[in-house]
């Protein structure tokens, strides 16, 4: 994906509040090699600048989807219902 | 392949949103700027504005990208750190290190201070070159007096040197003198300089 592609996304989702947001992410992640970039034409003129995961990146992803099943299940068994004696 | 057309509107857009990014580390500020020309370019006035609407205001941008950058580690050692003792010794070296042990001790406040994390890369070539700039001033000063000097004495007409003319030892003496005064000064911004850099900031950083 490339970067707009990837703030739209974001965004229409919730997670972010601007393109502002994710850059600074997406310059973390690449200093830290989860992330690489390159350059393509897009039909409509503009190269642009597509972002994708590298291998370390990949298993980083990997781990923290096998982290985060668990993780929301116990934040949900936490704060997930009102106290009954409330 | 030629470049896409861009508007008036997204020039304008995009010189807003430079501005405002203005501060940010480089590759954030030219990822995010890259990414709105990319989109935008190419797009009619019309969709460009759509565009623009749904990018919002340059400044809630850049304020979401600062809200995001952590501040390094040295950064926050710097920070908490108090003014060390090094860093004052070599203010103090540069300011009156000259005085004290003439040359030596000047040049050796000038390394302390190169070895110092405390000043910018600019301040360091301030303290080096200022000083240096004054004796060159002098050495150029006295060598063009000496010159004339020479040239008066070889002349036909022998006349007697003007008493209120400075001669090449009164240069030298008033280029210490400046180069002292400098030193002086220099030591005194040097130590601002560090109050300034080593002054808390942690409320930055809690909420």
């Amino acid at each position: 994906m490339y970067g707009w592609q990837l703030s739209d996304t974001l965004i229409n989702h919730n997670l972010i509040a601007s393109i502002g947001t994710l850059y600074p992410m997406l310059t973390r992640m690449r200093t830290q090699g989860l992330v690489s970039t390159y350059d393509e034409a897009s039909d409509s003129g503009p190269v642009r600048k597509y972002y994708e995961l590298t291998p370390s990146g990949i298993r980083v992803l990997s781990n923290f989807r096998s982290q985060w099943a668990p993780f929301a299940q116990t934040v949900h068994d936490i704060i997930g219902k009102e106290p009954e004696n409330v | 392949m030629s470049e896409p057309r861009t508007t008036e509107i997204v020039h304008v857009y995009l010189a807003d949103l430079r501005a405002a990014l203005t501060g940010l580390p480089d590759d954030v500020s030219d990822g995010i700027i890259s990414a709105v020309r990319e989109e935008l370019a190419g797009l009619s006035d019309t969709d460009a504005s759509k565009r623009i609407r749904e990018l919002g205001d340059p400044h809630f941008i850049a304020a979401e990208a600062r809200d995001q950058e952590v501040p390094s580690l040295s950064a926050l050692q710097q920070i908490s750190e108090p003014a060390p003792w090094f860093d004052i010794i070599a203010a103090l070296l540069v300011m009156v290190g000259g005085v004290v042990i003439p040359i030596i001790g000047a040049v050796a406040g000038v390394v302390m201070v190169w070895s110092s994390k405390s000043w910018t890369r600019t301040a360091k070539w301030i303290t080096t070159l200022v000083p240096l700039a004054l004796i060159a001033l002098t050495a150029v000063a006295v060598t063009a007096l000496s010159s004339y000097g020479a040239q008066s004495a070889a002349g036909p007409s022998q006349e007697a040197r003007n008493p209120l003319l400075p001669v090449g030892f009164d240069f030298v003496t008033i280029g210490i003198l400046v180069v002292l005064l400098a030193q002086l000064g220099l030591g005194i911004w040097l130590l601002f300089r560090l109050r300034r850099t080593r002054t808390p900031r942690t409320h930055e950083f809690t909420q």
